[in-house]
C-alpha cells in the first residue's frame, strides 16, 4: 500500500502541521486561504500560492526553482497600498492547467531548504502586511485534513503521526481485527482507545442497553436526549466512534455457545465482561481457535475508603494453563455480602483499560516488553503493579 | 533432656506477627500463608470449595520476595511482621 505524496515529504507534514491548507494538484503544491491585501487598502482571504513539486523517488526534493505563482484577483500589496515589489516579476498570466490560473508571478530568489521553507517565505511577505491591517488574519487555517488514502480506517488523519514518526509502529497494527466482549465500563474505554490505532476492524459484542448509570464510567458526555433513545450499548458506541473511524462492526448480542463462530474472523479478543458461566465456553472456544487474549477485572471494595485492584490477565498459545489460575470464572457465593465488587468508578475503568491497551499493543511489538509479563494487577492503596508469569516471546502473531 | 525454662527476657522477645488483610490486622502463627490461609484470614465467612476465585496482592513482605500475587495451587508467601493484603474477586468490567 503507497502512502500519499504527503506522508512521504517532511516539509509537506510540516506545512500541514503548522495549519496551511495545502493541496496537491497535478505536480503543484497549492496553500490556499492565504490573507493579502488587494489593491483597495482591503484584506482578502482567499489568495492560493502556488508551487512547482520537484520530487525525487515519489517525495519531495529540495527547490531548486525559487518561483511560486499567485491566484488572486489582485497582486499582494502592502498595507500602505503599494505594490509589494521585493517579490514582484512581470510575468504574464499563465493557465498552469487543472483550474489553476498564474494570475501572477513571484520572484524571491533565495536558497530554500525545502518546500516548507520557501511556502512560508513568501507566505509570511505577503500576510504580515494583511496583519497589520487585521491582526487576526493567517494562512494557518487549520482545516479538517480529509483522508486522502481510501484504504485509511480514519475518516481524517492523525497529523500527528508523521511528525512523531510513530507511523510505523502504528502500521503493525494495521491489518488486525479486533474483538471487545462486554462494552461496559471498561470495555467502552478499550474502544476509546483501540479506535485511534490503524486496526482494520473492531467488533463489539454485548446485548445490553446503555442505561443512565453507564455514562457515569465511560468515555465522553453522554446527553440526555442519548440517553432517551434507549439504544443498545453497541448501537450507541458505535454511532459515537463512527464519526471517526470505519469498520466498527456492532453485534447486539451476549457470547454464548450457540454464536461462537462470530469469533472466528478475529485476531485478538478484549474480554471485559462481568464474570459468567458463559465466558467459560468463550475461553474455551478462543483456546480451540489459537487465539490470544486479555481478561481484564476489577475488584472493589469499600470500608471507610475504596480500595482494591486492578487485573490485567493475558493468554496466549504459551501460558493457557496459567492464565487460568488467574480468570476468575465463578462468582462467589456471597450472601453475606463480603465480597461485594459492585464498585466501578471511570478512573478505574480507565485504567483497567489502558493496562490491557498497553499489554496488548506489547504483544504486537509496538511498545517495548522487558517483562513478557501475562498477570499484573495493581493495587490502588499501594499504588503498586506487581508483574508475574513472565517470559516467552512477545510476538504472537504467528499463531 | 531436661527442658530449660525460658527468662522474662526471651519470653518478651517473640513477637506477635501481626498482618493486616483488607485492611484489618490479624494475628498471625503460621510462618508460611497458603492462598486458602490468607482467604481465611481476610473474611470473617470465608468461602470454601474449589473454585475460589480471589485476586491477592501483597506488599511489604520479605525481601526476597516483597511483593506480589498470591495463587492457588500450595503456593506458599513468607510470613513477615506487618506485610498486607489485600483480598477480592476481580470479576467487573
Amino acid at each position: 500500500m503507497s502512502l500519499p505524496l504527503i506522508d512521504r515529504s517532511l516539509d509537506l507534514q510540516n506545512l500541514r502541521f503548522n495549519g496551511y491548507h495545502i493541496e496537491l494538484r497535478a505536480g503543484y503544491l497549492l496553500i490556499k486561504d492565504v490573507p493579502y491585501v488587494n489593491a483597495s487598502r482591503e484584506v482578502k482571504k482567499d489568495g492560493v500560492l502556488i508551487s512547482k513539486l520537484e520530487l525525487a523517488a515519489d517525495k519531495t526534493c529540495k527547490p531548486t526553482d525559487h518561483v511560486t505563482y499567485w491566484m488572486a484577483e489582485s497582486h499582494p500589496h502592502k498595507h500602505t497600498g503599494e505594490k509589494i515589489t521585493s517579490i514582484e516579476n512581470p510575468s504574464q498570466s499563465m493557465d498552469l492547467g487543472n483550474n489553476l490560473i498564474a494570475n501572477f508571478t513571484f520572484s524571491a530568489k533565495a536558497d530554500y531548504s525545502d518546500y516548507f521553507h520557501k511556502m512560508e517565505t513568501y507566505v509570511n511577505l505577503i500576510t504580515s502586511e494583511a496583519q497589520i491591517i487585521s491582526p487576526d488574519a493567517t494562512a494557518k487555517t487549520f482545516p479538517v485534513a480529509v483522508s486522502e488514502n481510501q484504504d485509511s480506517v480514519f475518516e481524517y488523519e492523525n497529523t500527528a503521526i508523521s511528525r512523531d514518526h510513530t507511523g510505523e509502529f502504528n502500521n503493525r497494527l494495521a491489518k488486525l481485527k479486533v474483538g471487545i466482549v462486554g462494552i461496559g465500563g471498561t470495555g467502552s474505554y478499550i474502544l476509546d482507545m483501540v479506535s485511534k490505532t490503524q486496526v482494520q476492524e473492531i467488533h463489539l459484542f454485548d446485548g445490553d442497553s446503555y442505561l443512565q448509570h453507564n455514562a457515569f464510567r465511560s468515555p465522553g458526555a453522554t446527553s440526555i436526549n442519548e440517553l432517551e433513545r434507549r439504544l443498545k450499548k453497541v448501537t450507541y458506541w458505535y454511532e459515537k466512534y463512527s464519526a471517526m473511524r470505519k469498520n466498527i462492526i456492532p453485534h447486539t448480542v451476549f457470547l454464548e455457545k450457540s454464536n461462537l463462530a462470530l469469533l472466528n474472523a478475529l485476531d485478538f479478543v478484549f474480554l471485559c465482561l462481568d464474570t459468567c458461566t458463559e465466558k467459560t465456553d468463550i475461553i474455551q472456544e478462543l483456546e480451540n481457535q489459537n487465539k490470544p487474549f486479555i481478561d481484564v477485572g476489577l475488584g472493589i471494595h469499600a470500608k471507610e475508603k475504596l480500595d482494591g485492584l486492578i487485573r490485567v490477565s493475558t493468554s496466549t498459545s504459551q501460558n493457557r494453563e496459567s492464565a487460568h489460575q488467574t480468570i476468575p470464572l465463578n462468582n462467589i457465593n456471597d450472601n453475606n455480602n463480603d465480597y461485594s465488587t459492585n464498585i466501578q468508578v471511570a478512573e478505574l475503568n480507565a485504567l483497567n483499560a489502558a493496562f490491557a491497551v498497553i499489554r496488548w499493543k506489547k504483544l504486537f511489538n509496538f511498545y517495548q516488553d522487558k517483562n513478557v509479563e501475562h498477570y499484573s494487577s495493581y493495587w490502588i492503596s499501594a499504588n503498586e503493579i506487581i508483574n508475574e508469569d513472565k517470559g516467552g516471546t512477545s510476538k504472537n502473531t504467528d499463531q | 533432656m531436661k527442658g530449660i525454662a525460658m527468662t522474662q527476657n526471651q519470653i518478651d522477645k517473640i513477637e506477635e506477627i501481626i498482618i493486616i488483610f483488607n485492611g484489618r490486622e490479624k494475628v498471625v502463627i503460621e510462618e508460611f500463608l497458603t492462598f486458602e490461609d490468607v482467604v481465611r484470614y481476610s473474611f470473617d465467612n470465608p468461602p470454601t470449595g474449589e473454585t475460589v476465585d480471589f485476586s491477592i496482592q501483597f506488599t511489604n513482605g520479605h525481601p526476597e520476595n516483597p511483593s506480589g500475587s498470591h495463587r492457588r495451587g500450595g503456593h506458599k508467601v513468607k510470613v513477615k511482621h506487618r506485610m498486607e493484603f489485600v483480598v477480592t474477586p476481580t470479576n467487573r468490567s
